[in-house]
């Protein structure tokens, strides 16, 4: 099946008189399925919006290829625009005008019908202030009339950069249903977020980037497993002598306030024995799963660190491996295979 | 088509446009006003004296038009000029005229006839700022909010859009110089009817206000789209006006302090006055270091005047499509 994005070797360099060339994108390489809700990540200043305008032909790349839907972008990309719904960045809209009138106004360029409007301003819970001038619109309104606007194409693709911004907690959850909802039916959505909870919740597939260089893809739960130290979580009455109980045995303890965390532990029933021959009865033995933000994290080289400021497009540590990059997907392809 | 319709929507829905129509309108019926309360409307005496007077000044005139016409046959057979050149060679003896009697009125009405191209080319001034002021308001309204970008996102082929944005301002503002024309005349004809001298509207009076018209409708477009294409070019309508100010208030008024009568066969205002009026003269008088004066007339035509303007308008349309076709819209 046809890729709904495929990019390779994109290059973008944004050139300056002050500062001169500043690599905004390095090469990256991007697939996103058909058909899925595909995690785009990446610190602030790591390409992220940049690879967006590219593909969608508002900036122009220096180097690389991209398709979608198999069309070669930017010179094929008025064959399927009509097909890409996108908010990029921040919602821009005619503010002296009404909602309702900047959805016309757009949806005229393609012939949307009238009652298409009313249904994408009801989908995003704008009816009752689609008439309000948009200029009177906090910034969650404005995102919610952008996602409108993408709606109205019946899109096959649609590209959401940052589209949580400014929405209340009912709103994302809102918008989170909506792309499920839309990714059930047959629907591509590329999701550029920082929230990385809610990238957790509704993507199946994410990747990572970093300083414009691809660092992972693959299914959400890959990923998390790559990063997977088989932590456990250990509370007993005694921490400290727990805790030197089983660093004997030569595994890496680490000691919080509350509890100790036991790292490389293959079979977790091993510290319950291995305490209660020492009279100390575990309280709680929870295995730790790493989330998606320390993932992230780790992955980008953006750990805060007490006592450094990270500035933005700089790194703690180089990003985890930085090279080659991970590419769960066509692993899994390749061991399915052999 | 779907692309120039929603365009001329979303002229047609501006502020700007209305507001600044409504002020032109406004302001025509203030000049009306004002003609008509400054008209000296003549009496049956006064218009009685001034067609005896045109009368008495017939024979006259014809004796002068006679002279004329002598002077010039003597100058082809190449025998002496009996006026001493009053009437030099290309002199038309056919301008030789008996004033119409409205000339001769003691008061001083509006003079419909007289007066109309003169007020038609002062109300293309009005316009031709206006319509910059549009096309440069209206494209750089877009890229302030950003709303280009997410036109972009709906229809990517740029030179569709500019040209569309294009269209759609030649359109909105033919439709409002049209409109500002027929109120111009019709008022004037009103005020004249009512307070003044209407004249001889003859068929020649009626073509050359046409052309005039038509002339000012051109100019008009030409600074809409200057002003559209400076605010595409710099994405801003400060920056747009910026350079209309700096030429006119700066670049015109220091060319022609430093550089005097040399400067003006090259400003742009001698050649809006060549295309307007069909031909604009430049008088220069030149004295070398011994006292030997001469004097030069520079005569720009109607054609220089197209060729400038429309040259000017081409220019800055091409140079704003070509920058916006490969312009990275954030």
């Amino acid at each position: 099946m046809t890729a709904a994005i495929e990019i390779a070797g994109l290059r973008k360099t944004f050139g300056g008189l002050r500062h001169g060339n500043r690599v905004a994108v390095d090469g990256l390489d991007l697939v996103v399925e058909p058909g899925r809700v595909h995690g785009f990540l990446g610190p602030n200043g790591s390409g992220k919006t940049t690879t967006i305008r590219a593909l969608l032909g508002l900036v122009r790349a220096d180097a690389g290829a991209m398709r979608i839907f198999g069309e070669t972008v930017p010179q094929r990309l008025p064959r399927v625009i009509g097909q890409v719904g996108a908010v990029v960045e921040s919602p821009q809209f005619f503010p002296f005008y009404s909602g309702r009138r900047n959805l016309r106004l757009l949806g005229g360029v393609v012939g949307v019908k009238r009652r298409r409007i009313e249904e994408s301003l009801e989908i995003v819970g704008l009816r009752d202030r689609a008439s309000d001038r948009v200029k009177g619109y906090s910034l969650g309104m404005k995102q919610r009339l952008a996602i409108a606007a993408t709606l109205l194409k019946d899109p096959k693709l649609l590209i959401l950069d940052e589209p949580n911004n400014g929405l209340d907690p009912a709103g994302i959850r809102e918008v989170r249903d909506l792309m499920r909802t839309l990714a059930d039916s047959g629907v591509t959505v590329l999701l550029s977020s920082h929230i990385l909870s809610e990238v957790q919740n509704v993507c199946d597939a994410v990747s990572i980037i970093s300083r414009g260089r691809h660092v992972v893809t693959g299914p959400v739960a890959e990923v998390l497993a790559t990063r997977d130290t088989h932590d456990v979580r250990v509370k007993v009455s005694d921490l400290d002598y727990a805790a030197s109980l089983l660093a004997e045995s030569g595994l890496p303890v680490r000691r919080e306030p509350d509890h100790i965390v036991v790292s490389d532990i293959a079979d977790p029933a091993w510290i319950t024995q291995t305490l209660a021959r020492r009279r100390l009865f575990v309280a709680e033995l929870t295995p730790v799963a790493p989330d998606l933000e320390s993932v992230f994290l780790e992955l980008t080289g953006t750990t805060p660190t007490p006592g450094q400021h990270l500035q933005v497009g700089e790194v703690a540590t180089p990003p985890d491996p930085p090279a080659p990059p991970v590419d769960v997907l066509a692993t899994e392809q390749a061991g399915e295979q052999a | 088509m779907r692309l120039l319709a929603v365009e001329v929507r979303r002229l047609f829905a501006r502020r700007f446009f209305w507001i600044g129509g409504l002020a032109l309108i406004i302001g025509i019926g203030v000049v009306l006003a004002i003609t008509g309360a400054q008209s000296e409307v003549p009496d049956a005496a006064d218009r009685a004296r001034a067609e005896r007077m045109a009368a008495e000044q017939a024979p006259l005139v014809e004796q002068d038009r006679q002279r004329c016409q002598a002077a010039h046959d003597a100058q082809q057979r190449g025998e002496e000029d009996p006026s001493f050149g009053q009437y030099p060679p290309g002199y038309s003896c056919d301008e030789i005229r008996v004033p119409p009697a409205e000339d001769f009125l003691i008061n001083d009405p509006f003079r419909f006839t007289s007066e109309m191209q003169d007020r038609t080319q002062v109300l293309t001034v009005v316009l031709a700022l206006f319509a910059f002021l549009v096309g440069a308001t209206a494209i750089g309204a877009e890229w302030h909010h950003g709303t280009l970008a997410a036109l972009l996102l709906w229809e990517p082929r740029r030179i569709r859009v500019f040209l569309a944005k294009l269209l759609a301002l030649f359109g909105g503002m033919v439709v409002l110089a049209v409109a500002g024309y027929a109120v111009n005349v019709a008022g004037h004809w009103a005020v004249a009817q009512a307070r003044g001298v209407v004249g001889n509207v003859t068929l020649d009076f009626q073509r050359e206000l046409a052309l005039t018209t038509a002339r000012g409708l051109a100019a008009t477009l030409v600074a809409a789209a200057v002003g559209f294409a400076l605010a595409f070019t710099l994405r801003r309508t400060a920056a747009a006006l910026g350079v209309l100010i700096a030429y006119f208030g700066v670049f015109e008024i220091g060319a022609r302090a430093f550089f005097a009568e040399k400067a003006e066969p090259f400003l742009l205002s001698r050649y809006v006055e060549a295309w307007l009026s069909k031909r604009a003269e430049i008088f220069s008088y030149d004295c070398g270091p011994f006292g030997d004066c001469s004097n030069q007339q520079i005569v720009l035509t109607l054609w220089q005047g197209a060729a400038y303007l429309g040259g000017l308008g081409l220019l800055a349309v091409v140079v704003a499509a070509l920058v916006f076709r490969r312009r990275e819209v954030a």
